[in-house]
């Protein structure tokens, strides 16, 4: 048997890597669990002490988006800087060159399509990988070093390639099931309504129920690299298993934390939303800007994904056993 | 003068007055404007609609006559309900290849409920029985398992210019809507539904090299064409059903007392029947009252435009019912707002609505199938319930189709043979009206039912295996409103297909249906444009209210078409037409060098004043700095037309040059203390001092412009949106991973 199975290996907890204040130290005693509310203001705490683990996920997301955005300017670059339909494309684009563009440069933006799905894929190989070293630096409650990092890697690459793989399976049948099959149950089902409300209402409803099991499924495998890390198992399918279990147990917490960190994603995403709307990039220090601004919230997001583990972690932690 | 001098002479004045459209040694008579056109066929039907079998129970009596000089001694039928009758039909068949047909193409038909019509029996009324000598024939394609055309042999030849009646029972089989007509649940759209005769064309008649039938197929692609006449249409439904038809205003209606009741409804002067019934509409009438639609300046613009007296100008009264869904029914003011202002402009600029009614119909959800649909005083459009002001639905395709009211049905080209002169028509000014009274549309995506401004601008084309039916996945959107005119829309497509085709050609000949919707409408819409633009928006005006005004009621050619143009103009155009109708060549022009270079310091030796000077470059006389600009542009495309170039230099002044286009480039050359800044090309015209325009066939809009000196600002601006949206794209994606 390995040690990863038994619940007394589980890694003990390095309260004050994580806590923000003497009171959460305080609140955060063995054997009591603390509210979801208080495991989410702690993931942001546990993020906040890891500002270079964020940035360092920021800066592979950025070098990855390059690989696409280069070619992509070049392409801009040779239709708009010496047309004056450049100019009237400025604020917005001017229809006749986005279709001119999109016609004529069909078999560009079609190896570009292809392209960005190899990317996609690998960097969602690597992001695995990342995520091994990642948890590690959590688990281990230090600050980030690279080569705790890379010993992360190293030690759960292997289980969280397997969870990585098992769970796109995942993925694809709840697509299949709650997507395709379902779709078609209602197609069957709608075929005759006059009601284009009626319809309209159920599909929705379909696609709520598809949202909510995909990001369900979702935290079911954050929890599974968890257990991975924390219980250093190599056994990935096992580890999903106990992962669902531990999710069916603590539906609500798990759920609220999820949640929870969820809308600060959103209201993130609103903040810049509501930032990108008060100009238009009209002039280069206004690109420039519009530039820094995307990229502080992109920072932002590898800085909330941290915290979602950071949180999920310690709700493992506290109830894991 | 003797007997035969007498009879030739009076043939040769009937020919002359009675035959207008005919042509004499390559000369074309002024025609005549017609109030009534020449009615050949008178239809009485009687029809029963079994809502539960979906069949039609028909007797129908038509009276037809041979306006032609000829013994005819056949008639030909059309069956347009046949083509919904197997897999294997003309129509079925080319839905099937390259997505021809309607929507979805094939795989939107409802495979349970063919449609099709048997005619039980045919009889020369008080007469012989013609029911065994009834066989179906394949004009076009000798497709054995196409029902749709059918020729009865007479026992008795038609004689010129006489008459025949016929008695016919028929029973009608209506398809689940697929393509225009059919069933869904209790809702009936009931066009292409009876017997209905070919058009018999004399030798000479738009082109025609032998006199015969024109009745072809019913195909993937093709519409209709159809003689006019009078029909009185008796029909006979459950009591608690609505029903709408052409006539529009029922005759008389009679409670049958078994809870049916029987409508009648009459038109003269048309060239179809279409009905619809439904216990679910919603019916609201109002009324198109002109002196309040249109405005005394409205009328005084347009008398001044065409040249016309204002009782040519003034529009008539008329009755609009609209039959619409409960679910749209907050969309009713929308209806009618498109639907006035089609009445206003449509009658303004080619000539008034002469008809007293018009029925627009809504089709429900499940029967989209049966929208966007055009039949004389009886239209269908359609919109969804989530539909945001800004999508131009319904308002787009209830315009269109009540603009086929003119371009179909007052102009009544060959649909099957020449459908640009409708649909291209139509096209056209619905994209005028839509620019002028409601301004741009906007790009929507449909989410899952849910209208998102944007556009896709990105997407995956998944192998077939195992992604069959699957389609491109989208994968990137500009999520933000784009507006677009309804020429960019049609440009949009015309661009993916221009080479495909020539235009003039018939309507299944094309490659398939992109083809052939770029041929019919798109393309049309810009050359029409394109045309306008040249003439001026006045001239244009006068050719396309003459051209109507000649062939209101009539069957013109494409022909027609450009000898009303030149004889309007007073211009020779055939070397455009020949250009636009009869290649598949494309337009482009472009700027293809905005150069300025000091001029070089004088070095050499010259003869100035009978004497030699010697200079150097560093003994030049101070003076003011020359430089030179050269600015080129070429013909990329094999389409020449002219144009007109446009160059800004930098201390603001403009020069306009023209060049007629021809040749395969132009460089234009200027010395001046300044530096040009930027050139680009539009369209040429003949008014010199009118507005620039794209030429709006050029394929390319970017390279009609060029600036001497780059500026990268809009290129770094969408590529840093570009970088983030991947970088979002990609963070999404490693949540899965």
């Amino acid at each position: 048997m390995i040690a990863g199975n038994q619940p007394d290996a589980i890694r003990p907890w390095p309260v004050h890597a994580v806590a923000s204040s003497e009171e959460e130290i305080a609140e955060a005693k063995p054997g009591a669990p603390r509210p979801p509310w208080a495991l989410v203001k702690s993931g942001f705490a546990g993020a906040n002490t890891q500002l270079r683990l964020a940035c360092l996920l920021w800066a592979i997301n950025l070098v990855f988006a390059l690989v696409v955005a280069i070619p992509f300017f070049h392409l801009l670059d040779e239709s708009l800087s010496r047309s004056l339909i450049g100019q009237r494309s400025l604020r917005f684009p001017d229809a006749n060159w986005l279709i001119g563009l999109l016609n004529s440069q069909r078999s560009f933006l079609d190896s570009l399509s292809a392209t960005l799905v190899w990317i996609a894929l690998f960097y969602m190989v690597l992001n695995a990988l990342v995520s091994a070293g990642v948890l590690e630096i959590l688990a281990g409650g230090s600050r980030f070093s690279f080569r705790q990092f890379f010993q992360g890697i190293v030690r759960h690459g292997g289980p969280f390639l397997r969870l990585f793989i098992i769970s796109l399976v995942a993925y694809f049948l709840v697509f299949l099931l709650f997507h395709d099959l379902l779709e078609k149950g209602l197609n069957a089902l709608s075929r005759d309504w006059y009601s284009e409300a009626g319809a309209f209402s159920l599909y929705w409803a379909k696609n709520i129920l598809l949202a909510v099991i995909l990001l369900g499924t979702v935290m079911i495998f954050d929890y599974a690299k968890i257990r991975v890390v924390l219980e250093n198992s190599p056994r990935a399918v096992l580890e999903t298993a106990k992962a669902f279990r531990f999710v069916r147990h603590h539906l609500r917490p798990t759920l609220l934390v999820f949640y929870g960190l969820g809308l600060a994603g959103a209201i993130l995403t609103l903040a810049y939303l509501g930032l990108d709307a008060l100009f238009a990039p009209t002039s280069l220090g206004l690109v420039i800007l519009g530039f820094l601004v995307q990229q502080l919230y992109m920072f932002s997001r590898m800085w909330l994904r941290v915290a979602f583990y950071v949180a999920e972690m310690e709700l493992y932690r506290e109830r894991g056993h | 003068m003797t007997a035969r001098m007498f009879f030739i002479s009076v043939a040769l004045a009937w020919l002359w007055m009675g035959n207008p459209v005919h042509t004499f040694g390559g000369q074309r008579p002024t025609l005549m404007p017609l109030e009534h056109p020449k009615i050949i066929t008178r239809y009485r039907i009687e029809v029963t609609l079994d809502p539960h079998t979906k069949q039609l129970k028909g007797r129908e009596r038509l009276v037809w006559l041979n306006d032609s000089d000829d013994i005819v001694r056949e008639l030909q039928f059309h069956l347009y309900l046949n083509a919904f009758k197997n897999v294997d039909t003309t129509y079925m068949s080319e839905a099937r290849q390259n997505g021809r047909g309607f929507g979805r193409g094939i795989n939107a038909f409802d495979f349970e409920h063919w449609g099709y019509i048997d005619v039980e029996s045919m009889r020369i009324a008080d007469g012989e029985d013609l029911t065994d000598r009834m066989e179906f024939i394949q004009p076009d394609d000798g497709n054995p398992y196409d029902q749709t055309v059918m020729r009865v042999t007479l026992p008795e030849p038609v004689p010129p210019h006489g008459e025949i009646a016929l008695d016919i029972a028929f029973t009608a089989q209506l398809p689940r809507v697929f393509a225009r007509t059919g069933f869904h649940k209790d809702f009936f759209l009931v066009a292409q539904w009876f017997p209905k005769i070919g058009v018999y064309e004399e030798a000479g008649e738009r082109g025609r090299a032998q006199s015969g039938w024109n009745c072809h197929q019913f195909h993937a692609n093709s519409e209709f064409y159809a003689d006019y006449g009078i029909y009185d249409v008796f029909i006979t439904v459950p009591s608690n059903y609505i029903v709408g038809a052409t006539g529009g205003l029922p005759r008389q209606k009679r409670d049958n007392g078994d809870g049916t009741t029987t409508v009648e409804f009459y038109q003269e002067d048309v060239h179809d029947f279409a009905w619809t019934a439904s216990p679910r509409f919603i019916r609201v009438q109002r009324h198109f009252v002109a002196k309040d639609q249109v405005s005394d300046e409205d009328i005084a613009e347009m008398m001044r435009v065409l040249g016309l007296p204002r009782d040519q100008i003034e529009l008539g009264d008329v009755t609009v019912i609209l039959l619409i869904q409960p679910e749209h029914e907050d969309q009713i003011d929308r209806y009618f707002r498109a639907i006035f202002t089609a009445i206003k402009y449509f009658g303004l600029w080619y000539g008034r609505y002469p008809y007293r009614t018009l029925t627009v119909v809504d089709p429900p959800r499940g029967a989209r199938g049966a929208g966007g649909m055009e039949y004389p005083t009886f239209i269908t459009a359609g919109t969804n319930w989530w539909a945001p002001k800004r999508i131009l639905s319904p308002e787009g395709v209830t315009i269109h189709e009540f603009g086929h009211q003119y371009w179909y049905g007052l102009v009544a080209n060959n649909e099957f043979e020449e459908a640009w002169l409708d649909e291209g028509f139509n096209s056209y000014s619905t994209g005028r009206i839509l620019e002028k009274v409601y301004g741009p549309n906007h790009y929507y995506e449909w989410f899952w039912g849910v209208p998102i401004p944007g556009r896709r601008w990105l997407e995956i084309r998944l192998p077939r295996f195992p992604f069959v039916g699957w389609g491109p996945v989208p994968l990137g959107s500009y999520l933000q409103y784009i507006p677009f005119l309804d020429w960019q829309r049609r440009w949009s497509r015309y661009i993916a297909n221009a080479r495909l085709d020539p235009l003039r050609r018939a309507a299944w000949e094309y490659l398939n249906a992109d083809s052939y919707r770029t041929n019919s409408y798109d393309k049309p819409t810009l050359l029409l444009r394109t045309l306008e633009n040249y003439l001026g928006e006045a001239l244009m005006a006068r050719v396309m209210r003459t051209y109507h005004r000649r062939y209101r009621f009539r069957h013109p050619t494409t022909q027609d078409f450009i000898d009303t143009v030149n004889d309007v103009t007073g211009l020779d155009l055939d070397w455009y037409f020949d250009q636009v109708l009869s290649t598949a060549n494309t337009l482009d022009y472009a700027v293809t060098e905005v150069s300025s270079e000091p001029v070089p310091a004088e070095q050499g030796v010259y003869d100035r004043n009978g004497r030699r000077v010697v200079l150097e470059p560093n003994n030049q006389p101070e003076g003011e700095r020359l430089y030179r600009s050269r600015i080129t542009v070429r013909r990329l495309g094999t389409v020449a037309f002219p144009v007109r170039v446009d160059i800004l230099f930098e201390d603001g002044e403009r020069i306009r040059e023209h060049w007629d286009g021809r040749d395969r480039w132009r460089t234009f050359t200027y010395t001046k203390p300044t530096r040009v800044v930027s050139a680009e090309v539009f369209s040429g015209t003949l008014n010199p001092g009118a507005a620039n325009y794209p030429i709006l066939l050029d394929v390319d809009f970017a390279n009609n412009s060029r600036r001497r000196e780059p500026d990268r600002l809009p290129a770094l601006r969408w590529s840093s949106k570009f970088l983030f949206w991947v970088q979002n794209l990609l963070h999404q994606l490693s949540m899965f991973g």
